[in-house]
């Protein structure tokens, strides 16, 4: 049981990252570089129909694995089987009772409304800089952000909880800026320089530099809420070694430390040579660098997900005999 | 790098001064875990180390025999759940707990007070 909802979880965060960094990166990234300029109307249009299909498939993995969430953790809090957990009603009151429950009923009402909103955008071809854009942006962070309420974003009392809950949901944001904007950011380099539309060169420019600007605001919200994380789940240095908790903690911490130290590369040695025009046509190998180092930043952060999955259901590292007084 | 140098330094100096909080565990309880109280009684409260769900949550008081002496279901309020008690006679009262925190965690424990004879 333990081991499904690991893997249920670890799908579910992995969509909704992905739902949410690419909605996101269509705001913040498309909209200013792409939006406005007709003379990339190819490249607009292809990304456009591969990251919305990614979209869809992601926003509908995102919603059925909550559900697969909500039922296996219903089963374990009630201790029966999952057919004894509809049948008498127990999944209800896990839903309209406890905080997973409510927090988990508002994300799928926001899951619905974001649903509504991107149809929308897509029924009226809207620009990414439209207000839908902006809508749906909200609607996915808040999708993201209110998984805090699902887990050890909960610990602690009084106003340590609150700061702690906001921790988590800016962490997920956070996750969601710059981790799930790393698919779309492959795509859309993938496509400028495969149709190479003039200003190809200016776009992934641009691109390139606003992404940059946008995950070094992006990793210092994570280390920031990261920090309040683990000073509100881990005991002390010591645990870091002597816990599963404090060991999957610090593995998830490398990895981050090589997710950054590969966008500082791409920083201070791929883009400027982009920006420079040094890579001045199709067959420099510049552009295909950055995106194998895009692609493989997100193979990083697709392992801190897997990581995370098990974290969430990790007591973390105290012991409970130390609390019996 | 000298960004994640710093980070890591914070990470490692706030970690280093803090008393973690997993999951609900029992702070304490009035009675007190393992006392001998002079008088019986009224009331058994517990307090937790986190915000509980009600819907969740339960406790148990029963005497030497195993017989209930709590008077059913217990009130809850974010992190404190306290039960009724019918009027106990001097003897050894067995508590037991189970509750489900807020952040979807079953923990469960027991401990004994006594009432003076």
């Amino acid at each position: 049981m333990s081991n499904l909802l690991i893997v249920v979880r670890d799908i579910h965060f992995a969509s909704s990252v992905i739902v949410a960094g690419i909605v996101f990166f269509d705001w913040l990234i498309v909209a200013p570089v792409l939006g406005a300029d007709l003379r990339l109307t190819a490249t607009f249009s292809s990304f456009r129909e591969t990251t919305q299909k990614i979209l869809w498939l992601s926003l509908g993995v995102s919603i059925v694995s909550a559900l697969a969430w909500l039922c296996l953790l219903s089963t374990r809090i009630a201790g029966k089987p999952f057919e004894q957990v509809i049948a008498d009603g127990t999944i209800w009151i896990v839903l309209s009772r406890t905080q997973f429950g409510i927090a988990w009923a508002a994300r799928i009402l926001v899951a619905g409304l974001l649903a509504i909103c991107l149809a929308s955008r897509q029924r009226h071809k809207a620009l990414p800089a439209d207000w839908r854009g902006v809508l749906s942006a909200l609607l996915a962070g808040f999708y993201l952000g209110l998984m805090a309420f699902a887990g050890h974003g909960e610990e602690g009392l009084g106003y340590e909880r609150d700061i702690h809950l906001a921790a988590d949901f800016l962490h997920l944001v956070a996750a969601g800026l710059w981790l799930g904007g790393l698919l779309p950011l492959a795509i859309l380099l993938t496509y400028l320089r495969m149709r190479g539309e003039e200003p190809w060169l200016t776009a992934a420019c641009n691109a390139g530099s606003r992404f940059s600007t946008l995950g070094i605001l992006a990793v210092s919200i994570l280390l920031i809420s990261g920090t309040i994380n683990a000073s509100f789940l881990v005991g002390g240095i010591q645990s870091l070694i002597d816990t599963r908790y404090g060991r999957l903690l610090l593995l998830k911490l490398a990895l981050f430390a090589v997710m950054v130290s590969a966008a500082t590369i791409n920083r201070q040695y791929l883009l400027p040579r982009l920006c420079k025009g040094d890579a001045t046509d199709r067959s420099d190998p510049t552009v295909r660098w950055l995106v194998r180092s895009t692609l493989a930043e997100l193979a990083l952060g697709l392992g801190i997900i897997l990581i995370v999955g098990v974290l969430g259901i990790t007591a973390p590292a105290v012991e409970m005999a130390s609390h019996v007084h | 790098m000298r960004m994640l140098k710093f980070a890591a330094a914070a990470f490692l100096a706030v970690v280093a001064g803090t008393a973690a909080q997993a999951h609900a565990f029992l702070d304490h309880a009035e009675p007190r875990v393992g006392s001998t109280v002079p008088t019986a009684p009224r009331e058994l409260a517990l307090f937790f180390t986190q915000n509980l769900e009600p819907a969740f949550s339960s406790v148990e008081v029963s005497d030497a025999s195993g017989a209930r002496v709590d008077l059913g279901k217990p009130t809850i309020s974010t992190s404190t759940m306290r039960v009724g008690l019918k009027a106990l006679p001097p003897g050894t009262y067995r508590v037991r707990w189970q509750v489900l925190s807020v952040d979807t965690h079953t923990t469960e424990g027991s401990f004994t007070f006594h009432v003076k004879q």
